[in-house]
């Protein structure tokens, strides 16, 4: 009880074990919230192909939803810049994340996907977004193919090409008879494919598709897709968390686990440095005594403050757990690790000042790696094992298993066992340090 | 009541306390004097079980050493540096360490308001101990070293910078707490202090004891002679004399004397002889 009346009378102690944590998961809750729009990818686009092709192809990128579409005009007159150079330029200033740039013959190639040209275009992405270029290379090829898959809309047509593309091959005559034996077959075949593609007279929209009545929605092109995809739900009863707020309060309650433990590790290198500890150790107790009331007293104030935060989450944000047993059980774990790193952070730590410092800055690098302020998708990968050290890491894990992630009890076990590994080891070698040190 | 046979603690070659053998009797306010490093907090340290002797033994009234909670549970402990909680009131510094030696909340209640009184802190109850000041602090941390009732009290320098008035006040208490038949060990090094309060003194440099009596034995053995300066119209002259009263009446009817000074010996000068060095040194 002295610890917790301390840590309360401590006014920045209480402020990053509790206000600090409710701010972070309220904040980050309403950036993430799925009430609104997730933010488009910049994207400027520099057509040098100009045909209908390359204007469609534009409009789709415009439409689809993933991008904000600004078309690149050439630089000043006199400045001797082309549109090109504006485009990247705009990157280069961060004031696009990327830009495209259709080269010429786009617009040929996609009418003719057969006839030996592809759909060439420039991609120009800000380096320090590594992970944004992935992206936009992912979402572009999407539209490529919706390019080709248009193409199968006009089977007639794509028939034609495929006849043109046959009589230059008869024509050429590098052609070895074997390879040119094998596109004979391959377009003979192609042909009797597209022959028996439904054109758009003979299957307008509305009528009935590979799905069933009515499935034929968008018309031919909706029956012919390259790659179908169906999703597979993950998470049971419920697809993922019920609203931004389920993914911003496990990390709030982390940040307020790690103001606690903070602030009772400092508060026990206060009572050495102090005399304090003196008084403790002169009194009929021992040094495990001691320091277990002080984790104790650590531990409860985890529980209080989680408890506190969840509890706030619940009946504001309308977070839903879907098991309390369990998320009570990761609190529990968590709180049990941060006390164990406490006693660690406190036996390497000479003086208030330096303990602050230690503290925070094992905490934070903590912290980053695991997960608690970027997200691990978005680590590189020779981080992501490094992150398995984290405590950080397996606290949001196990707290996010009772909250959203509707881990069962045998998924549970792994972050469960390793918090309170991490806290057990953690505990015994600062009871084993600290009380050797105090009695010299 | 506490008893030291050839106690010894050193930090790697350099001892810190060197064959410390001592018996201190039970009721009596027993003085550690000796400059700064000589070992006082050290030997205290090791009485009170903060320190390991390196060899030698402690034991306290029969009960063993200090090592066992049940020998700690009969000392209390007033440490050099001020041991309490800033943020926390006088009585809840008072209720936190009543509670390590498991007093019931009505007896630390009844004791707490004893012992605020005698350290005149009463009105300052529940006022937060950041708030006061260093021989306000000093009080305190005394008070909080009887909170048990202990029949032996360990005050390592208690009245390191403190104001006269808060000074006169520790003294006076640890004088009463004499008086109820506490034993205490008071180390210090105002000779002065030793004078006025011990019943024994025990002289310590660089962990050897050096000599231990009562302070006049001390200064009879030790002290030398005083030293009787006459002021007369012939100029100044200083005797030094096993008996100056007899020296001054002497001296009285004999010159014109204009001025006197008698300086007997003490503390200081005992130290000197026994050391070649000043206690202020």
């Amino acid at each position: 009880m002295k610890d917790v009346r301390l840590l309360l009378r401590d006014r920045a102690g209480f402020f990053f074990a509790l206000v600090f944590p409710l701010v972070v998961a309220v904040f980050f809750g309403m950036i993430f919230a799925s009430g609104s729009a997730p933010g488009k990818i910049t994207l400027g686009v520099v057509d040098l192909d100009r045909t209908p092709g390359s204007t469609e192809f534009i409009r789709q990128l415009e439409q689809g939803g993933d991008f904000s579409v600004t078309a690149i005009a050439p630089g000043e007159p006199g400045a001797n810049s082309t549109a090109r150079d504006a485009g990247i330029d705009a990157v280069r200033s961060g004031t696009i994340a990327a830009c495209l740039v259709i080269r010429p013959g786009f617009g040929a190639a996609r009418e003719a996907p057969f006839a030996g040209a592809t759909m060439g275009v420039e991609l120009a992405v800000d380096p320090s977004r590594k992970a944004t270029g992935g992206m936009i290379e992912g979402l572009l090829t999407k539209y490529g193919f919706q390019q080709l898959a248009a193409g199968f809309a006009e089977p007639q047509k794509m028939r034609d090409q495929a006849k043109r593309s046959l009589d230059m091959l008869r024509l050429a005559s590098n052609l070895q008879p074997k390879r040119r034996a094998e596109f004979e077959t391959f377009f003979g075949n192609l042909d009797k494919t597209l022959a028996s593609v439904p054109g758009d007279d003979d299957n307008p929209a509305g009528a009935e598709g590979p799905g069933g009545e009515g499935t034929n929605a968008r018309g031919p092109a909706a029956a012919f897709s390259p790659l179908e995809i169906s999703r597979i739900p993950v998470t049971q009863p419920r697809k993922g968390p019920a609203n931004s707020y389920e993914i911003s309060f496990p990390q709030g309650v982390i940040w307020g686990i790690l103001g606690c433990a903070l602030g009772f590790s400092i508060s026990l290198v206060t009572e050495r440095t102090r005399g304090t500890m003196v008084r403790l150790r002169c009194a009929p107790i021992s040094a495990w005594q001691i320091l277990g009331g002080k984790g104790l007293a650590c531990f409860m104030v985890t529980l209080c403050v989680s408890t506190v935060l969840l509890t706030i989450g619940v009946l504001v944000f309308k977070i839903r757990p879907t098991s309390y047993l369990k998320l009570g059980a990761g609190v529990v774990a968590a709180g049990a690790c941060f006390v164990g790193v406490m006693m660690l952070l406190a036996t390497f730590s000479g003086s208030e000042r330096g303990g602050s410092g230690l503290g925070w800055g094992v905490l934070m690098v903590l912290s980053m790696i695991g997960g608690g302020m970027i997200p691990l998708e978005f680590l590189p990968a020779w981080l992501l094992p490094i992150s398995n050290i984290s405590p950080v890491k397996w606290s949001i894990l196990a707290i996010e298993g009772g909250l959203w992630r509707s881990l069962g009890w045998s998924q549970m076990a792994l972050p469960l066992g390793v918090l309170l590994g991490i806290g057990g080891v953690g505990f015994g070698v600062g009871l084993m340090v600290l009380g050797d040190a105090e009695r010299a | 009541m506490l008893r030291l046979t050839d106690l010894r603690k050193s930090y790697g070659s350099e001892p810190a306390v060197d064959g410390l053998t001592l018996d201190i009797p039970r009721g009596s306010i027993f003085g550690f004097l000796g400059p700064n490093g000589a070992g006082k907090t050290t030997t205290i340290n090791l009485c009170v079980g903060l320190l390991r002797p390196t060899s030698g033994t402690i034991d306290l009234d029969g009960l063993g050493s200090p090592d066992e909670p049940a020998v700690r549970m009969q000392i209390g402990v007033a440490p050099q540096a001020i041991a309490l909680y800033d943020t926390l009131t006088a009585l809840e510094n008072l209720n936190v360490f009543g509670k390590l030696y498991g007093l019931s909340p009505a007896i630390i209640s009844e004791r707490s308001a004893e012992l605020l009184d005698s350290v005149a802190l009463s009105d300052r109850a529940r006022d937060r101990v950041g708030t006061f000041s260093g021989g306000m602090k000093r009080r305190l941390n005394l008070a909080a070293a009887l909170i048990h009732d202990p029949p032996l009290v360990m005050l390592d320098e208690p009245t390191a910078g403190v104001d006269p008035q808060s000074r006169n006040a520790i003294l006076e208490t640890v004088r009463s707490l004499r008086d109820r038949g506490k034993t205490i060990v008071y180390t210090t090094h105002y000779m002065e202090e030793a004078q006025r309060l011990c019943d024994q003194v025990a002289i310590i440099d660089r962990g050897r004891l050096l000599a231990k009596d009562t302070v006049d034995n001390l200064i009879v053995s030790h002290g030398g002679k005083s030293v009787v300066t006459v002021q007369s119209s012939t100029g100044e002259t200083r005797i030094q004399t096993s008996e100056p009263v007899r020296e001054l009446v002497r001296r009285l009817k004999t010159d014109d004397v204009l001025n006197v000074r008698v300086d007997r010996p003490d503390l200081e000068s005992v130290f000197l002889n026994l050391t070649g060095r000043s206690l202020r040194d």
